[in-house]
């Protein structure tokens, strides 16, 4: 009797209404930090890197931590590109498992992966337009290099990732010298 | 016969009709009011909750092993995408890799450097994987010893193929990785898909070795 007499004088209205706030506020901050990309690996690295340039970090310790979350089992070459008036070309060499190159968007989707094989080495060769699809120009005829993947992609701006495995000290230098030859080079596709 | 008491209609003098009048409305502004800030804070919390810790909607648990299930995804839902643009996080897509979390042992308490961990893993069969241990707000942990990670490279495995990595602030023979004073401590365990892909079911099997978190012991 006592749970009937509560329910009668509870105003329903007032939960509805709280339902109602709580799932548009939670919608409208969920869609905020969505948009808000001050804080997003692409907005971080950009500012501290030259854009349209493969760079190699040194090895990522507690002194030198570009990024939460970003291990340190690899070296790290990362290019931030924008393909504003131009297109972008990168080539990179996987030689062995754990290699691996990723090209991100500014809102961190990876859109696009690759990762070296076990057996043989990848060659990975890109080409990166503009997304609103303007002309820039005939391809440039390839090296003779067997390329294993080319492709061409569609993207503003974003970052470029190749990962090394850091196998420890004795392979190192070998390691720099594969990572020196990436390359992210503006101009035609 | 029946007699019928009739009782005289006072009304309340007029002033005081007012009083509670606007007493009942200035009770239902207020009560409006409260509803409407309880809403916002529980709609600002939940999304916050949400998006930095995940829920059932984005994120899947294989033990104590959080993993987002579209991250880096081009169709990943709002909460990933929040996620990983608040968090500053460089993940490999879902579709091309493993990245799990824990902040529990297997049993469910917070990973702390107070304590010690035995990490018990199995062989991952030819994919290359690594462990990290960072702090709370996923910075590295600073140690002599300049020790951050185990990979399938750097790892002494066991004759089987599999693994255990001590997690503790004391040295320890084998695979240690040092947790000094961190506080709340996250491992993050990536795999690494083959070049040639995973199907779902190699992806099911592969979530089904993912390893053990046992708490040795606290001081």
């Amino acid at each position: 009797m006592r749970l009937k007499a509560l329910l009668d004088r509870f105003d329903w209205r007032l939960l509805l209404i709280f339902i109602l706030v709580a799932g548009i506020v939670h919608l409208i901050v969920t869609f905020l930090a969505v948009n808000d990309q001050r804080g997003a690996a692409y907005a971080r690295l950009a500012s501290v890197l030259p854009k349209n340039k493969m760079t190699i970090i040194d090895p990522v310790t507690p002194r030198h931590q570009l990024l939460p979350f970003l291990a340190p089992d690899a070296r790290y070459a990362f290019c931030p590109f924008e393909t504003d008036d131009t297109a972008m070309r990168v080539h990179a060499l996987l030689p062995d498992l754990g290699w691996t190159i990723g090209i991100y968007g500014p809102d961190g989707t990876n859109f696009y992966f690759s990762a070296a094989s076990a057996d043989r080495e990848t060659t990975i060769d890109l080409s990166i337009l503009p997304a609103d699809g303007r002309f820039l120009g005939l391809p440039v005829p390839g090296s003779m290099q067997a390329i294993d993947a080319q492709q061409t992609l569609a993207a503003a701006k974003g970052l470029i990732v190749i990962r090394a495995p850091d196998k420890g000290e004795p392979y190192r230098a070998e390691v720099q010298e594969v990572l020196s030859k990436a390359t992210c080079v503006a101009g035609r596709a | 016969m029946a007699s019928i008491e009739l009782e005289t209609f006072e009304p309340p003098p007029t002033g005081a009709r007012v009083v509670r009048t606007v007493l009942g409305i200035l009770l239902r502004v207020i009560g409006l009011i409260l509803t409407i800030v309880l809403a916002v804070g529980v709609g600002i919390w939940s999304s916050r909750y949400m998006v930095a810790r995940g829920s059932p909607l984005s994120t899947d648990m294989y033990g104590p092993w959080q993993h987002w299930r579209d991250l880096g995804r081009e169709a990943a839902d709002p909460y990933s995408r929040a996620h990983i643009v608040t968090t500053g996080k460089l993940r490999i897509s879902a579709d091309s890799a493993g990245t799990f979390e824990a902040r529990t042992d297997s049993l469910g308490a917070s990973l702390h450097s107070s304590c010690s961990y035995l990490v018990e893993g199995a062989n991952m069969a030819g994919l290359w994987w690594s462990m990290v241990v960072f702090d709370a707000r996923g910075d590295l942990i600073a140690n002599d010893a300049n020790r951050y990670a185990f990979t399938a490279d750097t790892i002494a495995p066991n004759p089987n193929g599999s693994f255990v990595v001590t997690l503790g602030r004391d040295a320890r023979p084998g695979n240690w990785l040092p947790t000094s004073g961190a506080g709340r401590l996250v491992l993050v365990f990536t795999v690494l898909d083959p070049a040639t892909g995973l199907s779902s079911e190699e992806r099911a099997a592969r979530n089904k070795l993912l390893p053990l978190i046992r708490r040795e012991d606290c001081s």
